[in-house]
């Protein structure tokens, strides 16, 4: 019998500490603090610059590394540390940094990397991104390419590092189609230009015999669709980047302007006029077929498509003023979303989907700014003189655009974030308008 | 014997059920509140708060009566208090109302020669203390003395009285804790005790000291639901014991980012010295839900 209740007592302590065990660890860790407030902050990240396979590669190592901290800088995300402020010079690329060191200038990212020259000419780009907070490697890649294409290879690791640190994609392996203008302003000559997003390699496509207009990339990147005054009426033109091949969309009797590409590259959107008025067509670019989008009595154009392609806005004076509308894009009707003072144009669907971009005129300004699709949230990101031609840069943080300052001989590209924040000139060789960034070219 | 066996076999289950209960009991939450709270609390709370548990005796369980209700009633107590103040020095303020539990609770045979001879009817409420001494056997007079008020407790180690009596024992701890006098016996030594709990000023403190820290990573917006839940480990001067640990998060590919944004706010904002020594218990381990969706005004 003493034996039966020890047994049973013990087996009673048991389950009582089993209790106590399912209590305790309940308890641990179970405070749970709730932390739904922060403050952007400009990351600091220190970005060495990186070695020379051999002291030859030394000037290009050099060329990367202020390719990268540009880049960096200029998206506004972050904040490279000057150089001279550097602690520890880096044994190199594959030896661990002393993370102290680095948290003493208050870097929280490292960027380590070395360009060596391979024996069969190509050049090898190597990097790591640090963090030096955690003491831990975040990332580390290599890449192989040709010499001349070391700009793009800066620009790939810049990419690199600003999505494993923002967690978005980045923009800067990509390039800007604009209309590059020369001459005075009577006879102004206009060529078909193209670009680095951060204005290097800047090509001319057309030779500037003819006015263009409206260039407009396609998902492939390799094509770019335009307006054209050629001979007799304008014309929306197709023009393939790497061959200089260049054709009419469509054979329509009117002028056709205003094209842009689907998101999946197949057909382009574009205006065509019907005597006083126009109406929005979309052409099928393999079977040559067109198809009517609206028809209405009043001047429908500048239409851009949703990033899943079901919707397309559009700028249309339906309504008496220019106004920004929405409808889907197998036809239907269409929804007014922007109902506030001036007029506004040149709606243009942000790649992420959570935006559209336009330019608003009212009284004697022309402004910058975005809304929902739904039409709500709208914001004004800059105004002035003349702004106008907003493209998002294709993360959909960033939006070019170009402007013409009241007494200026001519405008000029700037960025700006869709916060408002960060407005920066994009350099280019002379007067420049129209641009439209790129889809990632890698 | 079968009469036993069933009593063993309900309270198996009711010990099962309890299990459950536990197992089910919610997270504490503490839910975001804008303001900064400022807690003033008197001496007996702060007493209260200090006291702690860690160091409370174990009891065992058989020694556990339901008689704790009656510990409050104060009796003034002269010579015993001396003796028992010597393990406590940091309650100074509430000497005189420990003065009466210290010696029941504390040593079995020092004290209980004393109070024999002094002032036998003082052991009358504490029960506990003369359930310790039966237990023990040394000192046979007090026992004498209490036994027309204790109920009677005999040789037999187990019966359904007894039973009972391990069941009910929570109750009786509540009480003794919310009684007059304080009791730092708590289950079974354990430590989860409620005395010390962390404030909502210094949560506030703490959140508000991390918020200014993190810098959510730009790739985040308003359409994105995400959000990350690290555990986070705390040495005594408030600075991280180890690495925080991702308990839970959304699956994303901004997860990454999220968690590493956050992991830095900890690491460039540690330590975090507005958690009061005192509190250790509560906030050495912490989880921390890092939820941008406020800051993008989802």
């Amino acid at each position: 019998m003493p034996g039966l209740s020890v047994t049973r007592r013990r087996a009673l302590a048991l389950g009582a500490a089993a209790g106590g065990l399912t209590l305790s660890t309940r308890y641990a860790g179970a405070v749970r603090i709730d932390i739904t407030e922060g403050n952007f902050q400009p990351l600091p990240i220190a970005i060495p610059n990186f070695f020379g396979g051999a002291d030859s590669d030394n000037d290009t190592a050099t060329g990367v590394t202020q390719i990268i901290t540009a880049n960096l800088k200029g998206s506004g995300l972050f904040l490279p540390i000057d150089p001279a402020a550097f602690l520890e010079k880096l044994a190199g690329v594959d030896n661990v940094p002393n993370f102290p060191n680095w948290r003493t200038i208050n870097a929280q990212a490292l960027v380590t990397g070395r360009i060596t020259r391979q024996s069969d000419g190509r050049l090898k780009a190597e990097f790591r991104l640090w963090d030096v907070l955690a003491g831990q490697q975040l990332a580390g890649q290599q890449y192989f390419t040709t010499p001349d294409n070391w700009r793009r290879i800066a620009h790939i690791i810049s990419d690199a590092i600003y999505e494993r640190l923002t967690g978005e994609k980045g923009y800067f392996d990509t390039r800007v189609v604009f209309i590059d203008e020369t001459g005075p302003k009577d006879r102004r000559i206009k060529r078909l230009a193209i670009m680095d997003q951060d204005g290097a390699n800047v090509r001319y496509l057309t030779r500037g015999d003819e006015l263009v207009l409206t260039p407009r990339f396609s998902p492939s990147t390799q094509e770019i669709t335009y307006m054209a005054y050629g001979q007799g009426d304008p014309r929306v033109y197709l023009l393939n980047i790497e061959t200089g091949q260049r054709e009419v969309v469509g054979n329509f009797p009117g002028m056709s302007f205003a094209p842009r590409f689907s998101p999946d590259g197949q057909s382009v959107i574009m205006s065509l006029q019907e005597g006083s008025n126009a109406n929005l067509f979309i052409m099928d670019l393999r079977s040559k077929s067109t198809t009517r989008l609206t028809n209405t009595p009043a001047i429908d154009t500048a239409p851009s498509y949703s990033p899943d392609g079901a919707q397309i806005c559009f700028e249309s004076d339906r309504g008496g003023h220019p106004q920004i509308y929405v409808m889907p894009a197998a036809g239907g009707a269409a929804q007014r979303i922007s109902f506030g003072d001036g007029s506004y144009s040149t709606p243009v669907w942000s790649p992420r989907g959570d935006y559209i971009a336009f330019t608003k005129q009212s009284a004697s300004t022309f402004a910058i700014g975005v809304m929902k699709p739904d039409g709500s949230g709208e914001r004004i990101l800059t105004e002035g003189f003349h702004n106008e031609g907003p493209t998002f840069a294709p993360n959909g943080r960033v939006i070019m655009y170009f402007s013409d300052n009241v007494g200026s001989p001519g405008p000029s590209l700037y960025t700006i974030d869709t916060s408002g924040r960060n407005q920066q000139r994009v350099p280019t060789p002379s007067f420049a308008s129209d641009p439209a960034w790129s889809p990632l070219l890698s | 014997m079968r009469g036993s066996l069933t009593i063993s076999a309900i309270v198996h289950l009711v010990v099962l059920g309890m299990c459950l209960v536990a197992l089910a009991a919610q997270p504490m939450e503490a839910p975001a509140t804008p303001a900064m709270t400022v807690n003033t609390i008197s001496v007996k709370d702060f007493t209260e708060l200090t006291k702690g548990v860690k160091d409370a005796p174990k009891l065992k369980v058989d020694d556990i009566k339901p008689v704790a209700d009656k510990i409050d009633t104060p009796k003034p107590v002269d010579e015993v208090a001396p003796k028992a103040v010597d393990k406590k020095p940091e309650i100074k303020t509430d000497t005189s109302a420990k003065q009466q539990p210290k010696p029941d609770n504390k040593p079995d045979p020092k004290p209980a020669d004393k109070p024999a001879k002094a002032k036998p009817p003082d052991y009358k409420p504490d029960k506990i203390a003369d359930l310790l001494k039966k237990d023990a056997a040394k000192p046979p007079k007090p026992d004498d003395k209490a036994s027309p008020d204790t109920p009677p407790r005999d040789s037999p180690k187990f019966n359904a009285d007894q039973v009972a009596a391990l069941l009910d024992k929570r109750d009786p701890q509540r009480q003794m804790a919310a009684a007059e006098t304080l009791n730092n016996q708590p289950a079974l030594g354990a430590s989860g005790g409620t005395a010390a709990q962390l404030s909502q000023s210094e949560i506030d403190a703490l959140r508000s000291r991390i918020s200014n820290c993190w810098s959510p990573p730009p790739g985040i917006n308003a359409s994105t639901k995400i959000y990350v839940v690290l555990r986070v480990l705390f040495k005594q001067d408030a600075s991280m014991s180890r690495e925080p640990v991702l308990v839970e998060g959304t699956a994303s590919p901004l997860g990454p980012a999220l968690a590493e944004s956050a992991k830095r706010a900890l690491l460039l904002c540690q330590p975090f010295t507005m958690l009061k020594p005192e509190h250790y218990e509560q906030w050495k381990d912490l989880e921390l839900k890092f939820d941008p969706q406020e800051l993008l005004g989802g």
